[in-house]
């Protein structure tokens, strides 16, 4: 609003925040109207043919009744392939899927792929329409793409801005300041409303062990921690005075307690996904999706589903999954197949919670 | 006495050097010629050659102007992507992108800071290279810098100022977060919202680090230079190329000059998104008119002054043909029932 700040592009914290109170607008000059935006209605029209196809075979994907993920249909005896944290089918609530024609089907979690984020559902039903997969190559940089949703028009469309690489995880967050002490890391802060806090790590508590290793340092519970993602447990050791106890911390994700630039500026332009990187192999597209969105397929012009989108991860970009990525998985997912978490971090079943000593 | 009034004339001729000074060398002999091909300086503009249809047209008619649009495209991204640079001066860090083979980059204000400063240019490839900071225009937030080096360097041309029309598509590329290695410069597609004197706005996505980036058109061309963002995702900023083209040579000659706007602007003091029957409040901004007034994040704001509106932006535009101390009457939608506001808008650039 003209209240609103518009801000400098310089990087993160870097050079001091300039906020400019809609400094720019003169006389409001003609402006385009919002149908004719990248992804305004009028410019989504033209997209209907090419998503038709795909849009038949694209779900909404409901926990407890609220939509938490779209879903592509991978198999007539109703397989859908889906973002696995947005849907959390392990201990998470009841999954249903919506068709495009509005019928509602009770959904169960199947396979689990962690480090790619998908999940996949099985439905009771049989004859569903397929999503076609284009499996000759990824789509070029600058290749037009559109994200299916339940609907005649696509949800958005963008372009591919970068093409599949790793896409490097963000750094868990325990919620704590430390300084270096006699045998461990001595907690010196413990902010509220993270992992740290909700666990009992108090002022004064003595980290010696994180996921088995001693840690001597500062540095060493830094690289420990830099290993796990938003939402994973931190197994801790902890000593605080005569008694050395375990406990696992949630770890939150920065962009819930950090303030710098970088995360203030991504998260104009609406929500963001909570796991949104650590993806071993993605591209990047420009479509401004949001979260809830993520976990469906998007089609190139062709009208072939090129990937399944697997996250927002700021306001320039969303990340998919390319095809032929997914075709590989899909035989191990549909058996059943729970791939665990990378070796160098905790293994597929979280463990168990130890409760803390009075 | 004599020898003292010689100096005085002097000096005058040297502060005045472009208007005629007559000292008694005048009278004896002529200046020598100017050489024919003495080189006017000027910015490496190009007009932008007729574009088919399909690239044109206001709403694609079919798949096939898509199609029309994605081949273009795919054809210019190698190209750009080559003349697009990550740039890191000191601490901070912004993009930039050549426009001459001798290697002029044009880059923002807010990026290079200074004149004369030293500059790392990363090429798209990952090579480093070092430059030096030329003139900058704070108002507009432009800035131009030199590569040293002999070149030749991928470049592209600036489109004319005149060429720019609201409703072009465009590609913008930089390098959000700041330069890596592992990636190339990132594109993203939009279209021409506004254009005005002061900028440039799109709906291609920017975030922090593409600062100085270029914004190019369908034909290859920099119509922009991205500079500043507002919330919604159609808030992208622009240096229009005319901050350029006007002042070209002052750039060149590593002049700092203009100073960032001090207008007082009718400021409201709310972040929202579009609503179907108007506009969602997402953020209040403390101590501001709206907060003020009790304007809640939440409220969906369907009425402005007796009017029904469409969108964020739309509000933003009423907005702008006020001024501070005017007032603003709401009609709210607040947990279903209407609330009516009377906000009395501030001026001013900050909080």
């Amino acid at each position: 609003m003209s209240g609103i700040s518009l801000i400098r592009l310089t990087r993160p914290a870097l050079i001091s925040v300039v906020l400019l109170f809609a400094a720019v607008v003169e006389a409001a000059p003609p402006q385009l109207p919002r149908d004719l935006y990248k992804s305004g209605a009028a410019i989504r029209n033209a997209f209907r043919p090419i998503v038709k196809g795909t849009a038949r075979a694209t779900v909404a994907v409901l926990v407890n009744g609220r939509q938490k993920a779209l879903g592509a249909i991978v198999a007539a005896d109703g397989w859908v392939l889906t973002k696995a944290s947005q849907v959390n089918g392990i201990n998470g609530g009841a999954i249903t899927c919506q068709l495009k024609d509005g019928k509602t089907v009770s959904a169960r979690q199947v396979g689990l792929h962690r480090e790619h984020d998908l999940a996949m559902l099985k439905l009771e039903a049989t004859g569903l329409p397929v999503v076609m997969w284009r499996t000759d190559q990824d789509p070029s940089v600058g290749s037009l793409l559109a994200t299916c949703g339940p609907g005649d028009l696509p949800l958005a469309v963008g372009v591919v801005s970068i093409h599949r690489r790793r896409i490097p995880h963000f750094f868990g967050f325990l919620g704590i300041g430390f300084e270096d002490s006699a045998g461990g890391v001595r907690v010196s802060r413990v902010m509220p409303n993270s992992g740290a806090s909700r666990v009992g790590l108090k002022v004064g508590d003595v980290i010696t062990r994180v996921a088995g290793t001693t840690i001597p340092r500062g540095e060493a519970l830094r690289n420990q921690i830099r290993r796990f993602r938003p939402g994973e447990l931190l197994p801790l050791r902890i000593r605080r005075g005569r008694v050395e106890f375990d406990a696992n911390a949630r770890l939150g994700s920065p962009a819930q307690h950090v303030q710098n630039r970088s995360i203030f500026m991504n998260k104009l332009g609406g929500q963001l996904s909570f796991r949104r990187g650590g993806f071993p192999n993605a591209f990047a597209h420009d479509t401004v999706l949001k979260p809830e969105e993520c976990g469906g397929p998007l089609v190139d012009l062709e009208g072939r589903a090129v990937g399944i989108n697997i996250a927002r991860e700021g306001r320039t970009e969303s990340h998919a999954i390319p095809a032929q990525v997914i075709l590989g998985l899909l035989e191990d997912l549909k058996s059943g197949r729970q791939f665990a978490a990378p070796a160098n971090r905790l293994g597929s079943a979280d463990p168990p919670a130890v409760p803390l000593p009075r | 006495m004599r020898r003292g009034r010689f100096w005085a004339l002097l000096v005058a001729a040297v502060l005045f050097a472009e208007t005629p000074v007559l000292t008694a060398a005048d009278t004896q002999a002529p200046p020598p010629p100017l050489p024919r091909d003495l080189p006017v300086v000027r910015a490496p503009v190009v007009a932008r050659p007729k574009q088919p249809d399909s690239l044109t047209r206001t709403v694609p008619r079919d798949v096939a102007d898509l199609l029309a649009i994605q081949k273009r495209v795919g054809e210019l991204v190698k190209n750009l992507s080559s003349a697009t640079v990550g740039l890191r001066i000191g601490n901070g860090a912004g993009s930039g992108v050549i426009v001459s083979a001798d290697g002029y980059v044009l880059s923002a204000a807010h990026v290079t800071g200074a004149p004369n400063r030293r500059v790392d240019v990363f090429m798209a490839d990952g090579r480093r290279l070092r430059g030096r900071t030329l003139g900058l225009n704070r108002t507009l937030d432009a800035s131009v810098l030199k590569i040293e080096g002999k070149g030749p360097f991928p470049f592209r041309s600036l489109a004319r100022p005149q060429d720019v029309r609201t409703g072009d598509w465009c590609l913008a590329l930089g390098h959000p977060g700041g330069f890596d290695r592992r990636r190339p410069p990132v594109v993203r597609l939009g279209r021409v919202i506004r254009t005005s004197n002061g900028f440039v706005q799109t709906d291609c996505t920017l975030v922090g680090g593409d600062s100085g980036g270029p914004l190019f058109d369908l034909a290859g061309n920099v119509i922009g230079i991205h500079s500043r963002i507002g919330a919604p995702t159609s808030w992208n900023f622009h240096v229009p190329v005319r901050a350029y083209t006007e002042s070209w040579v002052r750039f060149l000659d590593g002049k700092a000059f203009g100073q960032p706007s001090r207008d007082r602007k009718p400021v409201l003091g709310i972040n929202g998104t579009d609503h179907d029957k108007g506009c969602t409040v997402t953020g209040v901004n403390p101590n501001m008119p709206a907060a003020k007034a009790g304007v809640k994040p939440g409220d969906v704001i369907v009425r402005v002054d007796g009017k029904t509106f469409q969108g964020f932006d739309s509000l933003f535009n009423h907005i702008q043909n006020k001024k501070p101390g005017d007032k603003l009457r709401l009609l709210i939608q607040r947990k279903g029932k209407p609330v009516e506001i009377t906000v009395t808008l501030a001026g001013g650039r900050g909080p």
